[in-house]
Parts: C-alpha cells; sequence; structure tokens
C-alpha cells in the first residue's frame, strides 16, 4: 500500500549476500551510491519471494538488517515472509544496507564510547585515589606464581605460568557453561549468574567502599554502612536481574564491570595480568570465529532455538526488550482483526519452544528472524507449536514468571567473565544482528495497513503481524570486554604517567570503533577485544617506553609540538 | 595553591577547545568518531617521532632535532588523514546522519584539527597537571613559578593552532594551494622552534610570536573557509 | 527497561512491587521507585491505573523522605559526638579514621 521513500533496503534480501558476498570489496560497495540499489531492490522484490522460501536457514552472520524502511504492499507480503533468502538481489542490496549499518552504527557507536569510558574512568579515578588497588600483595588461587622474583625471565615463566592456568580455568568454564546450555539446565546457569552478581554487588562493593572510606579517612559507623550496602546490593539485584530503570540497569552493569576490573587489576601480578590481557584476547578471536569455537557452538545453539542467548552479560545501549509477553499479550490492543489469530498463537508459543527464558524476546525471536530455520516456522510449525502451547498457557506463564524474567542482562563475572568477554561480544553482535532484523514498529502490529505507511524503520517480518513487540536497537557489548578494557586502561594508569592512559584510552576506542566497523561490514559476531586489546597494549608499551621520556623530555623544557 | 591553580590552568588549557567540543562536536556521533580517529592518527605520529628521537642516541640531548622531525611527522599524518577523510567522503556522506558533514568540507577539517590539537594538547600538559595537584609544587625543582601558568597557556595556542592549521591545510591540498601549506608547515615549525626559549624562560619571547602567529592563522583560516571582514561584523552584531 | 512502553497493569503491578519491597529497609528501592513512576503518575493523560500508581509513587516519596532524615540526622549525630561517645562509638564504626579527632 505504501511504497516508499528513503533508502529503503530491503534488509531481508540484503541478507542473503551475507558472509560471502560482503567480505569482498566492502569498501567499494560502501561508495556506490545507494540510489540505484534501492530501485532494483524495489524490483526484485516480488521475485525473490519464491525462492527465498528455501533459503530461510541460511548463514547467521547474514544478517544484520539495519532499521530500514521497507516497502509494504499486500502483494509483496509473502515474500517478506522469506525474506531472508532471496539470493538475486542481495548483492545489491548489501551495499545500501551497509551503509544504513552505518549510519546507526555511528550512533551507536557514541552509545558504546559513554559507557566503555565511564567504566574506564571509573577504574582510573579509584586506582590514583585508592592505594589499596595499586598494589598486589594478596593473590587469586589461579594464579599461584607471584613474580617476586626480580629476574626477567623468571618473571616472564610466572606470567606464563599464571596465565596458562587462568586461560584453562576459562576454557573450562566456557565449555561448562555451553553444555549447561546444550542441556537446557537455564535454572544452573541463571543461579550461577545470580550468585557471582550478588557477591559482586555485596562481597566486593562492601571492600570497595571500606577503602574508599579508609582512603578518604571518613569515619561511618556499622548501621549506616550496613543499611548503604544493602540498598545498594538489592537495589542492584533488582535492576539486573529483574526489571528496573534502564539508566539504573545501566550504571549497575558498569559498576559492576568497574568492580572486576579493580579485582584483576588488584590481584594479578603485572606481568600476569599483561599475559593475561594478551591470552584473552587471542582466546577471544578462537572462540568466536574459528568453526568449532565454543562461543560460536553457543550461539548456533541458540539460533537454533531461537533464543536470546539468556540474556547475558551484557551491557546494551538502549532497551533491548520489551516487556510484554505472554502474560500481557491480551491487553494489547489489536485492532488488526487478521493479524489477531497469527499474533496471538505466535506469542503464546514461545515459551514452549524454549522453555527457559520464557521471555518476550523469545517471542521476538521466533518471530522475526527470517533466517533460522525455527522461523520459518512462522507458517507451518508455529501454528503447531502454538497448538501444542495453547494448552497450557498457565503452565507457561508461571514459568515466565518463575525463571525470571525477560530480563536483559545478567553477568555472570566471577569466574567467567572471561567467557563473558566472548559471550557477550558474540552475542551481542548476534543479538544486534537479530534484533535489528526484528524491528517492528508498535504500529505496525497495532495498527491496520494504512497507518503502516508512518513506519519509518521495519524489518520485512516473516510475517506481517507481530503481536506487540518493539524492540529498540542497539549495540551490545559484553561486559567482559568492559573489563577487559578497564583492567588495560587501569593498569596503564598504575604506573603514574597520564599519557600512557590516555594513549590506552584513544586506542581501545579506535580499537572499538574498527570492530564495529567490521561488524557492520561482515556482519557477523566479532570478538571485540582482539583489535582493540592489541591497540592498547602497543599503545601503552610504546607509549611507557618511548614515547614518556620524549615527552617529560619536552614538557620539562616547556618545550611543544 | 595546588589545587586551584590546578583547575585554573585546567581551565585555561583546555576550557576553549572543551567548549568548542561541547557545542559543536558532541552532538555529532559521526564528528565525536572523527575526532577520535584524528587524535589516533597524532599518537601514531608522535610515536614514530618519539622511536626517532628514542633510536638517534647521540641526538637524544638536542631536543630541536627531535622537534624538527615531530612537527614533519605530524604535518605527514595530517596529510594522511586528509587522503583518508577525502577518499571516504562518499561512504561518509551516505553514513552521516548530518549532511553538513561533508557538504561543507571545512567541517571535516576543522573536526580533524581539533581532535590533532586536543590530543597534543592532552600530552603536553597532562603530566604538568598531574604534578600540580601533588604536594606543594610551585616551580619545578626551583624554576619559575611562571612554569604551569605559562605552560596552560601555551597549550591553548597549540591546540587552537592546531585546529586552525587543519583548515588551511585541508583546503590548501582541495585547492592545491602550496602557498598555504607552505605556511601551515613553516609556522608549525616556527611555533614550535620559539618554544624551545622556553627552557631559557624567555616567556615573553615565545609567548607573544605564538599568538601573533595564531591570530594571523585564525584569520587565514576564517578566510579560507569563507569568511569576510563583512559576515564577521555581523556575527559579531549577531545578526 | 522501558516503562511507558508497558501496559498499564503491568506498570502497576511493577510499582506496587517495588513500593512492597521498599519496606525491606529498602529507601534507596523507593527513590527508584518515585523516580522511575513520577513521570507515569503526574505527567501522563489519566488511565485506570494510574490513581494507584499515583498513590505508590508518593507512599514511596514519602518513605523516602523519611528515611533520609532519619538517616543524615543519625550521621550528624554520631560524627558529632564520635569522640565523645568513646569506646561506644568505636564499637559502632565500620571506619576509624586515623589522626586525632
Amino acid at each position: 500500500m505504501d511504497a516508499h521513500v528513503a533508502p529503503s533496503s530491503s534488509s531481508s534480501s540484503a541478507a542473503s549476500a551475507g558472509a560471502d558476498g560482503s567480505l569482498s570489496g566492502a569498501a567499494e560497495r560502501l561508495e556506490r551510491p545507494p540510489r540505484r540499489q534501492q530501485s532494483q531492490q524495489r524490483s526484485n522484490y516480488g521475485s525473490n519471494a519464491q525462492e527465498g522460501i528455501n533459503n530461510a536457514d541460511q548463514a547467521d552472520g547474514a544478517v544484520l538488517a539495519v532499521p530500514s524502511v521497507i516497502i509494504r504492499e499486500s502483494a509483496s507480503r509473502p515474500s517478506r515472509l522469506n525474506a531472508g533468502g532471496g539470493g538475486g538481489d542481495g548483492e545489491c542490496g548489501q551495499p545500501v544496507e551497509e551503509e544504513q549499518g552505518l549510519k546507526y552504527g555511528a550512533q551507536h557507536v557514541i552509545k558504546l564510547f559513554v559507557p566503555v569510558s565511564l567504566c574506564m574512568l571509573v577504574v582510573v579515578a579509584t586506582i590514583n585515589s585508592i592505594s589499596f588497588y595499586n598494589s598486589t600483595d594478596v593473590y587469586l588461587l589461579y594464579t599461584p606464581f607471584h613474580e617476586l622474583s626480580p629476574e626477567p625471565s623468571i618473571k616472564f615463566w610466572n606470567a606464563l605460568g599464571n596465565s596458562l592456568i587462568l586461560m584453562s580455568v576459562v576454557v573450562v568454564m566456557t565449555i561448562l557453561l555451553i553444555v549447561l546450555y546444550k542441556k537446557r539446565c537455564y535454572r544452573v546457569i541463571h543461579g550461577w549468574l545470580i550468585l557471582s552478581s550478588f557477591m559482586l554487588l555485596f562481597i566486593f562493593s562492601y571492600l570497595y567502599l571500606e577503602e574508599l572510606l579508609r582512603a578518604y579517612n571518613i569515619p561511618m559507623d556499622y548501621p549506616t554502612a550496613v543499611l548503604i550496602m544493602w540498598n545498594f546490593g538489592v537495589a542492584g539485584m533488582i535492576a539486573i536481574h529483574w526489571q528496573g530503570p534502564l539508566r539504573l540497569q545501566q550504571g549497575y552493569l558498569i559498576f559492576v564491570a568497574a568492580l572486576m576490573a579493580l579485582v584483576f587489576i588488584k590481584y594479578l601480578p603485572e606481568w600476569t595480568a599483561w599475559a593475561v590481557l594478551a591470552a584473552i584476547s587471542v582466546w577471544d578471536l578462537i572462540a568466536v570465529l574459528s568453526p568449532r569455537g565454543p562461543l560460536r557452538i553457543l550461539v548456533e545453539t541458540a539460533q537454533e532455538r531461537n533464543e536470546q542467548i539468556f540474556p547475558a552479560l551484557i551491557y546494551s545501549s538502549t532497551v533491548i526488550y520489551t516487556y510484554m509477553g505472554t502474560h500481557y499479550a491480551p491487553e494489547q490492543p489489536q485492532s488488526q482483526s487478521e493479524s489477531q489469530p497469527q499474533a496471538q498463537p505466535t506469542a503464546s508459543s514461545s515459551p514452549s519452544n524454549s522453555n527457559s527464558t520464557a521471555t518476550t524476546r523469545t517471542t521476538h525471536n521466533s518471530l522475526a528472524s527470517p533466517e533460522q530455520p525455527t522461523c520459518s516456522s512462522n507458517c507451518r510449525p508455529s501454528t503447531s507449536r502454538a497448538s501444542s502451547s495453547r494448552g497450557n498457557p498457565r503452565q507457561q506463564d508461571n514459568q515466565a514468571a518463575a525463571e525470571g524474567m525477560p530480563l536483559v542482562t545478567f553477568k555472570r563475572n566471577l569466574h567467567g567473565n572471561e567467557e563473558a568477554a566472548g559471550f557477550t561480544q558474540e552475542w551481542s553482535a548476534n543479538l544486534n544482528d537479530r534484533v535489528a532484523r526484528r524491528q517492528i514498529e508498535v504500529q505496525s502490529t497495532q495498527s491496520g495497513n494504512p497507518r503502516r505507511a508512518n513506519e519509518y524503520r521495519t524489518v520485512p517480518a516473516p510475517e506481517q503481524q507481530q503481536p506487540e513487540t518493539q524492540e529498540e536497537r542497539g549495540i551490545k557489548l559484553g561486559l567482559g570486554d568492559f573489563i577487559f578494557y578497564s583492567v588495560l586502561v587501569g593498569k596503564a594508569s598504575t604506573y603514574g604517567d597520564w599519557t600512557t592512559t590516555i594513549a590506552c584510552f584513544v586506542a581501545i576506542l579506535v580499537g572499538l570503533c574498527l570492530t564495529l566497523l567490521l561488524l557492520a561490514i561482515w556482519r557477523k559476531a566479532l570478538p571485540a577485544l582482539p583489535i582493540s586489546i592489541t591497540f592498547g597494549l602497543i599503545f601503552c608499551f610504546a607509549t611507557n617506553f618511548l614515547v614518556k621520556p620524549f615527552m617529560e623530555n619536552l614538557s620539562a623544557k616547556q618545550v611543544f609540538i | 595553591m595546588t589545587l586551584p591553580e590546578f583547575f585554573g590552568c585546567t581551565l585555561i588549557a583546555f576550557g576553549t577547545p572543551f567548549s568548542l567540543f561541547v557545542f559543536t562536536i558532541a552532538n555529532d556521533s559521526m564528528r565525536i568518531i572523527i575526532l577520535i580517529a584524528a587524535a589516533f592518527f597524532w599518537l601514531l605520529s608522535l610515536l614514530l617521532s618519539s622511536l626517532l628521537w628514542f633510536a638517534i642516541v647521540p641526538l637524544r640531548d638536542v631536543l630541536a632535532f627531535g622537534v624538527v622531525f615531530s612537527v614533519l611527522f605530524q604535518e605527514c599524518f595530517r596529510y594522511i588523514i586528509y587522503r583518508i577523510l577525502r577518499s571516504t567522503e562518499h561512504a561518509l556522506h551516505a553514513v552521516a546522519e548530518d549532511t553538513r558533514i561533508t557538504e561543507n568540507k571545512h567541517i571535516l577539517a576543522y573536526v580533524s584539527g581539533l581532535g590533532f590539537g586536543i590530543i597534543s594538547g592532552l600530552f603536553a600538559l597532562v603530566n604538568v597537571l598531574a604534578d600540580m595537584t601533588g604536594p606543594g609544587t610551585m616551580g619545578l625543582r626551583g624554576g619559575s613559578e611562571m612554569f604551569f601558568v605559562t605552560s596552560a597557556v601555551q597549550v591553548l595556542s597549540i591546540i587552537l593552532l592546531h585546529t586552525f592549521w587543519s583548515v588551511i591545510f585541508f583546503n590548501a591540498f582541495d585547492t592545491n594551494n602550496y602557498l598555504h601549506i607552505f605556511y601551515v608547515v613553516g609556522t608549525h615549525l616556527f611555533v614550535s622552534l620559539l618554544t624551545l626559549l622556553n627552557a631559557d624562560e624567555l616567556y615573553w619571547a615565545s609567548l607573544l610570536p605564538n599568538y601573533i602567529v595564531t591570530i594571523l592563522t585564525a584569520v587565514l583560516a576564517f578566510k579560507v573557509a569563507g569568511g569576510t571582514s563583512k559576515s564577521f561584523k555581523r556575527f559579531v552584531m549577531c545578526r | 527497561m522501558d516503562i511507558s512502553k508497558a501496559p498499564n497493569p503491568r506498570k502497576l503491578q511493577l510499582c506496587r512491587i517495588y513500593f512492597l519491597t521498599g519496606f525491606a529497609f529498602l529507601p534507596f528501592v523507593w527513590a527508584v521507585n518515585v523516580c522511575w513512576f513520577f513521570e507515569e503518575a503526574f505527567r501522563k493523560p489519566p488511565y485506570t491505573e494510574q490513581t494507584q500508581i499515583k498513590r505508590y509513587v508518593i507512599y514511596s516519596a514519602i518513605g523516602t523522605f523519611i528515611w533520609t532524615i532519619a538517616l543524615i540526622t543519625w550521621i550528624i549525630l554520631f560524627q558529632a559526638n564520635r569522640a565523645a561517645w568513646g569506646a561506644t562509638a568505636d564499637y559502632i564504626s565500620f571506619i576509624i579514621p586515623l589522626g586525632v579527632p
């Protein structure tokens, strides 16, 4: 009814170009003017319809569909069904999409810069004001070698041994997590996450408060301290694991990441910290990108199940989930009669197919991700599922309630933050993909067709009806990334040289930028640590050993360059 | 006197750039990214020049040598970032929400210049600032008590100069105006070498010419960006 | 989460839960409740659940206020009289600052 406007790319078809197409000549494509594609796109629309069906299950990377305007015509609706497919015009759709991706990307990059910077700021400020975190006198269990020898070679071996041990712990934890996930032990995983965030919010925060007060020599009595800790911790648990204002949640996540980074800085011996940083980024690379990498397996599993990988460990720049979900579905005004039959069933069906995080998100996922096999379910399986789930909606609701919610971000840090790193960016990338793909404006669901014209961004949803879903698009970054960025910057600032700190900061931000750029170009989950950490390490050492003496010389003589 | 001095010097040096950042950069995410990228390139140039300085051991004490090469490296990297920005202009145009960023070429130049300036100012001053808060430092090692203030003032001029230089430099390459390129490199060398006088506490001899150069460069940059005396007058009169 | 997009009964439920949670010595949760639902309670066009939400928000605000006053009073008392109370004060001190009071 309303073909329109804008560099509308059907994100759908673009998706298919995906992995292979996008790799080559991304830059060149970027420069291509969007208009041409658009028209082509439009004409192709109908034609892909048929072929698309088969491709419904294409590669996961393929899809970061960016919020884009879609040409909604009733005639072409079937085509949207299998939007994921459409090999034909994928090539031309791609560039447009990239541009769109980058366009929205720029904003989101900033939305990530701010929290990352805040996290680093907290860490650096703490390091510089609280001397407690500056020196290592107690050690983690995982680092049996304490680097006490003055001999560099021995220190080197110590660091290597420590980081190997730590990395194997990480690997084991990752694999454990994946096994749990494969076996659908969601309760165990949630328990794990809750336990670790509990420890961070109560125990480590308590230590932090104590050191903070001690550093500034402020007297405080136990009743006040206990009240503060109790309030802080409980509100944090609520905000992180249940529902709370987004800002509060983000704040807590940043603080928790900073706290974890401080723990690392405090308890890891110096060389070990650097070795761990290097090792973790390599591990990140392997785990996310290698074909049998654990994180990759995890993501694929999650996609098969159409779940938001458990809402984990992720900082999201905007609201990523929407409440709603099964309980509230009825309340949504569903004016569109045609839609209703379809929408309702799917909404209720989601809990059944992922019987864990019975969340709204799962709903979205199952509804909207065109490329996944399950999604094709929208046409057929969903009905069957729907019918099955229809039977016991009550039960599901209970489950949803019990299980805890459309949550946003759990983070599990205690042991596994390393994994967190991996997961998260993997996830974040993926979530991002998916979220983007299924961006549906509320109106689209609620309003009749005529109003469709107003949607400014929608996504080729597999079906025209999305039950009251609305997601805002946001890039998500793993808390693990926050932690290790902050560890790097914080460790750099322990040398007491601000230029090193600033250099690391800039290098990490540029690395993050590049990662996000690659994300927009390749459309597949990417590890966020390697580039940033590599830059950060290079600049940290180069600044410390080369630039610092030079700059000190210059500024002592007041020479400016 | 430590903390007030710290805030005073911080505001002298970074007050203007900070407000420039807040009012002209912070609203547009693309500009922030370009700013950070420019800062990164400046860091690279600094890295190269300190590598050179470090590698040539016999000349380590001759700062003039390091300064000259550092200036040359900075200008090289300014050229590199110019090339990069111009070659990605199409992409930028497609990507930027605010199309002014590509329609008005001077915005890119301004943003990257400010990035250069801020990072170079930070590197020059941040450790001095950190020392300022320290327990009771008035003049370092019995030096002049004007040390901090002059450093801050000098840094301000450097930051502004970098911004103007970038505007002139980018435009000069767009229009093949070699005179302007020469002017940029020349004044940069001049200003940097002039600060060598600071070591002998000849602050007036270095600051005064530096600010004269700053004003001249500002006027030139204003002209290059399409300003005229009439438009300036109109701006002042708020019309 | 973004409260403005939640259905009304859900808002009420959340607000209620936050309010009730606050009784467990959690003034901070009340404060969050006030900030979070203030918009809903006072700035939105009226809807059926709004009166209840308004009530919870106001009660939460009162609770927060009382707690704040109490806490501030106690802290001032403690800080002022810490030295005078001697051993008792030390006994309940979380941090005993260095130096002479």
